[in-house]
């Protein structure tokens, strides 16, 4: 597995990147990209804004003390998601093998692309002077014998980087390398391995696996493979994503709602989109999950596995009233979400009653509908003042299958 | 500041030229209430599925202004989305 050469692709603080370009008064300048909703944080910074501190997550305000003249822009999810559709494309002109980690990282399997290309760095000059006339914007490149060195190699220098971690230096790389700097080792885990007494990977890396499985179960050896440099999970391309496991939307309120009225809207709104998709998607499914966060951030999830099968928005909804008629609400509400799990696809059950054949006539003839003039152009008529939401790109999101979402 | 338009334009297009995002349709000029808007520089492109539709935005600036402006391909209009002014 190690004689593969995996490449890593990550643009340079994206989404801010694209706004600066798509407007010349922006360049050079701190900016950061906030949600389009009255409540919300930073999404991306610019590299000018980076170097008062402004990060990922902070709030305006935040921001604002760090870099007085920070310029706030709104996110604008269709430029960014059409963006890295159209960049996949250009990376599947390198390799078929082409994984979209995020909306702004891809993995490319460029083993055998080799013998057209002669060497990375070939297929590196290329990517970043396609992305840099085509679309003005830079990327770091990383490449490794695996996906896990590929990522770190890319992480090395930002923005507008190239980096190669070849098999020889792993371990020389690696030795004195803190933890956290591996994908998939956050602050949590950090602290754990740290209170074993490992801070490096050269120590995790060496610190005995029966350890490791005994303190974190299966995933001990995982880290020690980590450890070592060693991951062999393949580059899987988005039409070899396994099926999904769930579907779901949530949103945060412009306002925290305790009126149950108005609660009963935004989860029927939620519900008939989880349906299209799942229609979209040939899936059913019969596990309905309701998620709340109440006003003082405490998030929860119930759910309830129903007998039948289902896709259709309003038997969703009618599934999540009933978890929220079993929960006794302590604050007001500020995110709702509604997710279906335990999926079968191509499920087909002819329904007995004529006015049940009749309910699916119709969900089929609003999903004709609302493919040939946009979502929601024919909806449920509670549904017509609905909520505007401008969400977040959400980290599952792919550019195509079951988890692309339009925004 | 943006102020969103939303209203049918006349706009000079050439086919087969260049531009940003890889799209072989640049425009050039455009006709908004009866005054004509020559484009510096088309800063940026995306398209969007809206039903059954694509529509291709184009972020243009006259160098003094930033526009957002909209293909449609089903209806085949184009359409002055927003307007940014500058300062």
């Amino acid at each position: 597995m190690d004689s593969r050469t995996i490449m890593h692709v990550d643009m340079n603080a994206f989404f801010a990147s694209v706004e600066q370009q798509s407007k010349p008064s922006l360049r050079d300048k701190p900016v950061a990209v906030i949600g389009a909703q009255q409540r919300t944080v930073i999404t991306t910074a610019s590299y000018e804004a980076r170097a008062y501190g402004v990060k990922v997550g902070m709030t305006v305000l935040e921001a604002k003390k760090l870099c007085p003249d920070i310029i706030f822009v709104a996110g604008n999810n269709k430029k960014y998601t059409d963006t890295c559709t159209r960049l996949v494309r250009l990376y599947a002109d390198y390799t078929p093998l082409v994984e979209v980690y995020s909306v702004d990282e891809a993995f490319l399997d460029i083993t055998g692309s080799l013998y057209l290309f002669c060497e990375p760095e070939d297929i590196a000059v290329q990517i970043k002077r396609r992305i840099r006339r085509d679309f003005g914007l830079t990327c770091s490149i990383g490449v490794g014998p695996n996906k896990l060195l590929a990522k770190l190699a890319g992480s090395m220098q930002k923005p507008d980087g190239f980096t190669i971690i070849h098999p020889g230096a792993v371990s020389e790389i690696l030795e004195k390398l803190p933890v956290s700097e591996l994908c998939g080792i956050g602050s949590r885990l950090e602290r754990h391995l740290e209170a074993m007494g490992v801070k490096t990977c050269g120590e995790l890396g060496r610190f005995p696996v029966k350890e490791l499985e005994n303190k974190f179960g299966i995933v001990g050896k995982r880290l020690h493979q980590m450890g070592l440099g060693v991951d062999e999970s393949p580059v899987v391309p988005v039409e070899d994503t396994p099926d999904a496991k769930s579907v779901g939307h949530s949103m945060t309120l412009e306002k925290n709602v305790s009126n149950g009225e108005d609660m009963e809207r935004y989860i029927l709104q939620l519900s008939e989109m989880v349906g299209r998709r799942l229609r979209r998607g040939h899936y059913s499914g019969r596990t309905i999950a309701l998620t709340l966060r109440y006003s003082d951030f405490h998030t929860f999830t119930r759910r309830c596995t129903i007998k039948e099968y289902i896709n259709d928005g309003f038997d969703i909804y009618l599934a999540a009233l009933d978890i929220l008629r079993m929960i006794r609400l302590k604050y007001a509400v500020r995110l709702l979400g509604v997710s279906i799990s335990n999926l079968v696809t191509n499920y087909c059950q002819i329904p007995l009653f004529k006015k049940d054949r009749d309910r699916v006539a119709i969900v089929q003839a609003m999903d004709e509908i609302n493919d040939r003039y946009g979502e929601f152009s024919i909806t449920q008529a509670r549904l017509l003042d609905r909520y505007q939401h401008k969400g977040v790109i959400a980290p599952a999101w792919r550019p195509a299958g079951i988890r692309k979402v339009n925004y | 500041m943006i102020t969103e338009i939303g209203e049918p334009i006349k706009v000079g297009v050439v086919f087969g030229a260049n531009c940003i995002g890889g799209k072989k349709i640049k425009p050039v000029w455009f006709i908004w209430k009866e005054r004509q808007y020559r484009i510096k520089e088309v800063t940026y492109t995306w398209t969007n599925k809206e039903g059954s539709s694509s529509v291709h935005y184009f972020s243009v600036t006259d160098g003094q202004n930033l526009y957002e402006i909209a293909y449609n391909t089903e209806t085949m209009v184009w359409m002055l989305m927003a307007v940014e002014m500058e300062g």
